[in-house]
């Protein structure tokens, strides 16, 4: 009994602490778009903030939130701001991500990832998730789900992360 | 001294220019299976990750623990440790690590996100992942990608209470290599299984690309290249899809024939190629794979009359044949859009044959609104309904559910089912739950359910498994470093 109450008494100061050394950072990758083409983290990358939207095809809030976030592409590309999304699709369901981006009139480039390799090396653990990353590849902020109104919250991150 | 300039240069290098960074997600139970015998208890399961990253090197440790009043069912188990080195091109990692092989035909592991599962037989909780204990290494560039692996993968119908060898009695070499030409893609992979009942070799080639900009394919067969343990039988796989993107008009064609293709313990989900629904009636009446012999197609198609509008439509058919044909039909048409500028709005219709259930006339409805009442608060109302006939029973399934929302940080809402279905109770029966959700930042939040919940098939990410009826009070705590 004594050795779980050790346990959970260290957890909760771990977790509850706020302890963070640094900003997770990204380690490069290279994915496939949904037409097979290898893309190398580089080159998706803005010149200021890389915006990252992980997202399914079964997934109903990812596809309420995927018009919202391309008229925030549209808004900030032109600043240094690109925004990729990140199909998550596994064998079950991957056929079906390139005509729904090609249906709702995605701007922004969509990459697969039907391992899951990337959606593990962001450490994501909900969808959709939303992560913003800065010029030097640290994750500045981490939005998970998505109702309205939280498209107008990604906008002024985005602004104040731009300012800095 | 000259060792401790070197500890703490060393201590500078590694850690103050390194990340650290966790997870943890905890829940606390206080309750029972509704027609369980005996008395209500406690219960907290927590599964602890923690990642330390020093530039292209990360090395990541898991941790599960559960305790309740019975011992058989109690563990501490390291789930987790990997060591793992990636840069655009190359990825390396010993110990535990998740692989995808031929689509998923002959290898797939996944992490369903905040998923805790609980078996009946065993009655002891586990996070709901499969992955591979050994090692794995790619290289991918423009032209050609090759990967190849071997481990022990890990079956997660057994709890961490069982032995190593029965949670991992499957070995595996794998290996895949890819070549881009021009715009198709040619995979060759190949996979060797070894188990106390069988040494067994497989064999995959598969085909994808564009044929025009806006007609994309994929086609794969896997074939039983022989071994022992599984002589005279037909074991192949065949699985191939056909997309189409027309402007706003967008169309997916899969089909598939699967004989005898289950791989070792199950380490493989070949495409299920069945719609996995969001709505909760629809999600429970799922027809589940059975790679051992299913052939089928589904066609599901999109069209979005204006932006936040869409219009989806799938059929699905899939045959079984076990000394009888059973055939599964399902129709599924769902409008999505806006209604009065402020409300979120999805209304669907379904109606499915299930012969291997033995339903007959399945008709489910259902809608569900997101009314905004201001720009960053609205209440969200869901309502489905099922009919349909088993052996001359009408069985009727109903849900209703109100929830408040407070953008994406606060929900608080009741949810109601009702059915007068045999197979589930003798007598009618309500469940009646209750649920609180608080993202306190973007590093803690915290859900808290009250009351009944209904069990039964569920699927999710891709996959499917069997949920638990649970009546009590369910806390749950995610934190992230």
């Amino acid at each position: 009994m004594n050795k779980q109450i050790y346990f959970y008494t260290l957890l909760l100061m771990l977790f509850a602490s706020g302890v963070s050394l640094k900003a997770q950072v990204i380690r490069p990758f290279s994915a496939t778009d949904l037409n097979n083409n290898l893309i190398e983290y580089q080159d998706l990358k803005g010149e200021k903030l890389t915006v990252y939207d992980f997202w399914a095809s079964w997934c109903k809030p990812c596809l309420k939130a995927m018009p919202k976030l391309d008229k925030i592409y549209e808004e900030f590309k032109s600043k240094g701001v690109n925004v990729i999304g990140v199909n998550v699709d596994g064998p079950r369901s991957f056929s079906k991500a390139l005509p729904l981006v090609k249906s709702l009139g995605l701007k922004y480039p969509v990459v697969g990832d039907i391992d899951g390799n990337i959606k593990d090396d962001f450490e994501v653990g909900s969808l959709p998730t939303f992560i913003i990353v800065n010029s030097k590849n640290k994750i500045v902020y981490r939005h998970e789900g998505f109702a309205s109104g939280d498209e107008e919250e990604w906008k002024h991150k985005i602004e104040k992360f731009l300012e800095k | 001294m000259r060792i401790a300039v070197i500890i703490i240069t060393l201590f500078h290098v590694f850690i103050l220019n390194a990340q650290f960074s966790g997870t943890a997600l905890t829940e606390y139970q206080y309750g029972k299976l509704p027609d369980e015998a005996s008395d209500e208890f406690h219960s907290v399961y927590t599964n602890l990750k923690l990642n330390y990253q020093f530039k292209k090197i990360k090395a990541e440790s898991g941790l599960q623990v559960f305790q309740s009043p019975y011992d058989e069912r109690n563990y501490v188990q390291l789930s987790e440790f990997t060591l793992g080195y990636q840069t655009n091109k190359f990825d390396v990692n010993l110990g535990n690590y998740s692989e995808i092989l031929g689509k998923g035909m002959l290898l797939r592991n996944y992490e369903i996100p905040g998923a805790v599962i609980e078996n009946l037989s065993y009655r002891s909780k586990q996070f709901f992942y499969t992955d591979m204990l050994g090692a794995a290494a790619s290289y991918k560039t423009k032209s050609y990608s090759i990967k190849a692996m071997w481990g022990y993968a890990l079956n997660n119908l057994f709890p961490p209470t069982q032995d190593w060898n029965v949670r991992r009695s499957d070995e595996i070499f794998g290996a895949e290599f890819g070549y881009q030409l021009g715009k198709h893609k040619l995979e060759v992979s190949g996979l060797r299984l070894q188990n106390d009942l069988e040494k067994s070799n497989y064999g995959m080639l598969g085909l994808g690309g564009n044929i025009i900009p806006e007609l994309t394919y994929y086609i794969g067969y896997a074939n039983y290249l022989g071994g022992k343990g599984k002589e005279g039988l037909d074991i192949n796989a065949l699985y191939g899809n056909i997309s189409l993107s027309l402007n706003k008009f967008g169309a997916s064609l899969e089909f598939k024939n699967y004989e005898n293709f289950l791989i070792g313990s199950g380490i493989n989900e070949p495409p299920a190629l069945v719609k996995e629904h969001t709505y909760k009636l629809l999600n429970r009446s799922t027809h589940v794979l059975q790679p051992s012999n299913e052939k089928g197609i589904q066609l599901e198609t999109f069209y979005q009359p204006d932006v936040f509008s869409l219009i989806t439509f799938n059929y699905t058919f899939a045959q079984n044949e076990f000394l009888k044909k059973f055939n599964y039909n399902e129709w599924f048409l769902e409008y999505n859009g806006v209604l009065f500028e402020e409300s979120d709005f999805k209304l669907f219709t379904d109606y499915a044959i299930d012969e291997f259930k033995s339903q007959e006339d399945r008709i489910t409805i259902g809608t569900y609104l997101d009314h905004s009442i201001s720009d960053k608060s609205g209440f969200i109302f869901e309502a489905e309904a099922q009919n349909f006939n088993r052996f001359g029973e009408k069985v009727k399934n109903r849900l209703i559910g109100l929830t408040y929302r407070y953008k994406s940080k606060f929900y608080a809402g009741i949810n109601t089912e009702w059915s007068n279905d045999t197979f589930v109770s003798e007598d009618e029966k309500y469940w009646v739950g209750g649920i609180v959700r608080y993202k306190a930042s973007s590093k803690h939040s915290f859900q808290m359910f009250a009351g009944e919940r209904r069990g039964g098939p569920a699927c999710s990410a891709g996959v499917c498994y069997e949920v638990l009826d649970f009546k009590g009070v369910e806390l749950r705590w995610t934190a992230r470093l």
